[in-house]
């Protein structure tokens, strides 16, 4: 049996990473005495794949996790258990069982939005609205990743579908968060100018981690 | 000072090792409590959480009501600037309190290259580094653990040390500070009653003499006790024990559940300090054991259990044990580890039985190349132990073993630096007849370099200055690089010269230490930051030697850390290494009858069920 559970990061545990979150998440498992699928070979593992890595600093309320029972375990009764060993921080939303044959979640999501909240007094909003406009219209914005073979050089422009400004201080943005394409919302803050290695990251916080299908492949959203 | 903003813990590595909210962490209000300890460990979070000791004093102090005990670690460098940078204090983990809002800051001192890291954290913390720089707001500033055996070069620093085992008397510590609040008293006064407290050593009531650069003893004006006694817990069994201790997120150098199994050894190694200053032998019987493993598996999640003592296989009921658990948690992929440092074909049969569900590795420990040597050390286990160890170990289809030597060890000659050579020739053969695959190297041998410490028959050793270390390591590697199925791996010659500096300096070493805490150097403990030349400098600019520091001590004459006592006489001591000049060994108490090494045992008897504090 296979079941889907989904869960929320809170601001207790943002400074996890993400290794870190997986292993409290195996532990919590352990505890709630589910009858979780293993791994074979030198150093069993259970078997949990979570939909996403989300960066240190980072909360989430859309984190998705896929668990592989030895035998049927109704969804509630799951959602009981597991809430009961969950640490405070990692909250549970929902359970429900996924068909057997079910693609695993970092396939099939390729979507993700983020809202940021800035240090108070950082930026009005309209000044916010210039700067989102200004980056909208340029034909490409260049990151610089590190990988383990040294520093890369990405254009993340197709990658940011979506950049707004609701208040002062606090910004919206809608990115490609899949296999293929992904961009953390960190880079589109310093590409904004407003946020700097060096500097405490804002609060950034992921509302929705979804499935934007049709638009896949091929195209590159302009506006 | 305050506790930094917890958004700029985005700027530092690894930030959840300072965010607390770990599973089974204990949060209490603290305007709840009349007593607050922080618990602090001299080494970054990885490690300290890694520490038994620690665990169980959280889970004591916590359990106990009307006090809270929160942890603090060490900060890597990185987040050690950022505090200084943003005028932050140190905080606890629990509730981000500053070291110097508490009322006790008690310290677990494990290795004493992490001494500097002591007072590191005391400064960061925003309490005053020396005990007499302190008044009634500062917090008392306590220290126990192995090292506080001799905890000379802390002692300026220091408030109280607390001696042997900390389960009762951290309890009694606490009733003197509960007094003490409650009446007011003066900082003086509350001093003197922990000084009362059978263990407790308050460094300020004794005063230490020398006579040029030498040190001649160490007394008292006061009615504080001398020798100092330390604490003994009688029964195991009863002892209180964390069956939900917390569960880290960090991964920490030791992730797993453990249950101590035993206490004290008496195989009786003549280098071993834990051998010597744990005395008695004391075991957690198989019911207890197992009953524990099931809890704390079942409130950790861990999916390891490991079985702490100095020696499992001298437990009278290990295989009884083992069985119980393997039994326990056949369904349920928890592992079994087993460390044990005895060599013979009895303890690679245990690491046989635990490698069910996850296979680690085979660990002997022969500590020496010849027999002549091992007798010396008083390490029983012959050549033909050793044989049959690594046999079982290659028919049971390890294809490795990891082997600890050490070298510098009081009376080595070359022979017996090559007899660790002719040892791995003759495992290489033994590989060959039971047609080892090869893979990857057939031993990974650790050099360790002796460091004499004190309160053992080694004390008044000489220790290997770095050169001659060195030039053991290099005739060693020498020979092996020839033909190698070994892999070699040795400790640093230069952090094993400080560790045996410190461990037995007297209180003029406290200036060293105060100044390679104040010259800004990262953790020594670690060999990335570890210098030297950093404390060549400050020994030379406190007026110290290191020749003097490493020389042989005269037996005529007091030591400086005398007027502490594990239970273990003097006598002893001196027999024991008059002994190893003549190869004798001397046989384990717990099998062949009392060797009188001095009042351990009667020492049980008398504190055992020993409530509250007692007089002289």
């Amino acid at each position: 049996m296979q079941i889907e559970i989904s869960y929320e990061k809170g601001e207790e545990l943002r400074f996890l990473a993400h290794l870190e979150l997986m292993r409290a998440f195996e532990r919590a498992v352990r505890r709630a005495k589910l009858p979780v699928e293993h791994s074979q070979g030198f150093n069993p593992r259970p078997r949990i794949v979570h939909a996403a890595a989300l960066g240190v600093g980072v909360t989430s309320e859309c984190e998705r996790a896929a668990v592989r029972l030895l035998r049927s375990v109704p969804p509630s009764e799951v959602g009981r258990r597991l809430s009961e060993a969950l640490p405070d921080g990692l909250r549970l939303r929902g359970v429900r069982e996924l068909p057997p044959d079910a693609k695993p979640h970092y396939a099939l999501l390729d979507r993700a939005e983020y809202t940021v909240q800035l240090r108070t007094g950082t930026m009005a909003v309209e000044a916010l609205l210039e700067r989102t406009a200004d980056l909208l219209g340029r034909d490409a914005v260049v990151v610089s990743r590190r990988k383990e073979n040294g520093v890369r050089e990405v254009d993340i422009r197709a990658m940011i579908v979506e950049l707004s400004a609701p208040a002062d201080d606090q910004l919206r943005m809608e990115l490609a968060a899949g296999q293929e394409a992904q961009a953390k919302p960190q880079e589109v803050l310093e590409a904004l100018g407003l946020h700097a290695p060096g500097q405490p990251l804002p609060r950034i916080h992921k509302v929705r981690h979804y499935q934007y299908r049709q638009h896949r492949r091929g195209a590159t959203r302009r506006r | 000072m305050k506790a930094i903003e917890d958004d700029l813990l985005s700027l530092v590595k690894r930030p959840a090792r300072y965010a607390g909210g770990e599973w089974n962490s204990i949060r209490k209000a603290p305007d709840s409590v009349a007593v607050r300890w922080a618990l602090c460990f001299p080494d970054i979070y990885d490690v300290g959480m890694s520490h038994l000791g620690l665990q169980i004093l959280y889970h004591v102090l916590n359990g106990c009501e009307g006090v809270a005990c929160e942890r603090a670690f060490l900060p890597w460098p990185d987040y050690a600037e950022l505090l200084q940078r943003e005028r932050a204090a140190l905080s606890s983990l629990e509730t981000r309190t500053p070291l110097a809002d508490f009322d006790v800051v008690g310290f677990s001192v494990n290795y004493e290259l992490a001494y500097p890291s002591v007072v590191r954290m005391l400064q960061l913390g925003g309490v005053p580094i020396r005990s007499a720089g302190r008044d009634n707001r500062s917090p008392l500033v306590v220290a126990g653990g192995p090292c506080m055996f001799n905890p000379e070069p802390l002692a300026p620093f220091l408030d109280a040390v607390a001696l042997g085992d900390g389960e009762d008397l951290v309890l009694e510590i606490t009733d003197v500070v509960r007094r003490a609040k409650a009446s007011g008293e003066h900082r003086a006064d509350t001093l003197t009653a922990l000084s009362r407290v059978h263990g407790v050593y308050v460094p300020s009531l004794y005063e230490a003499e020398y006579e040029g650069t030498r040190f001649i003893r160490i007394q008292t004006a006061d009615a504080a006790p001398v020798p100092v006694v330390s604490r003994t817990v009688g029964d195991l069994d009863a002892a209180p024990f964390p069956s939900a201790p917390i569960v880290p997120f960090v991964e920490t150098v030791h992730d797993r559940a453990v249950v101590e199994i035993m206490r004290g050894c008496t195989q009786g190694c003549r280098f071993c300090h834990a051998g010597m200053t744990c005395r008695p032998v004391r075991e957690r019987s198989a019911d207890t054991v197992c009953r524990l493993a099931r809890q704390i598996v079942d409130a950790t999640g861990h999916d390891e259990v490991g079985l702490l003592s100095l020696s499992a296989a001298d437990h009278s009921g290990i295989e009884t044990i083992v069985d119980r658990l393997l039994a326990e948690f056949a369904d349920e992929y928890v592992s079994l580890s087993v460390p044990s440092q005895r060599v013979d074909a009895f303890s690679v049969g245990l690491c046989q039985k635990v490698a069910a569900v996850r296979k680690s590795g085979i660990t002997l420990a022969p500590e020496a190349g010849t027999q002549r040597l091992r007798d010396a050390i008083n390490k029983r286990a012959t050549d033909a132990d050793i044989l049959s160890a690594v046999e079982a170990a290659f028919s049971a289809g390890y294809h490795t073993v990891k082997l600890y030597f050490m070298i510098g060890l009081p009376t080595e000659t070359e022979e017996d630096v090559l007899g660790i050579l002719a040892t791995l020739e003759r495992i290489r053969e033994a590989a060959d007849a039971s047609h080892v695959k090869r893979r990857g190297p057939l031993a990974n041998v650790s050099l360790a370099t002796f460091v004499p410490k004190p309160h053992t028959p080694f004390q008044w050793e000489r220790q290997l200055s770095v050169g001659e270390t060195r030039a053991k390591q290099e005739l060693l590697a020498r020979q092996l690089r020839k033909s190698s199925p070994y892999r070699l791996r040795w400790h640093d010659a230069e952090q094993s010269q400080v560790e045996g500096v410190l461990a037995r300096g007297d209180r003029r070493m406290a200036g060293v230490v105060e100044r390679v805490a104040a010259s800004g150097a990262g953790p020594q403990a670690w060999t990335e930051f570890f210098s030297l030349a950093l404390w060549l400098g400050a020994l030379a600019e406190e007026g110290l030697c290191l020749d003097d520091a490493i020389a042989e001590r005269r037996e005529d004459a007091p030591l400086p850390w005398e007027h502490l006592s594990t239970g273990v006489s003097r006598p002893f001591l001196l027999a024991e290494r008059a002994r190893s000049r003549v190869g004798a060994t001397t046989p384990d108490c717990r099998r062949e009858g009392c060797q009188r090494c001095g009042d351990v045992c009667d020492r049980v008897a008398r504190t055992e069920g020993a409530a509250g504090p007692q007089g002289e």
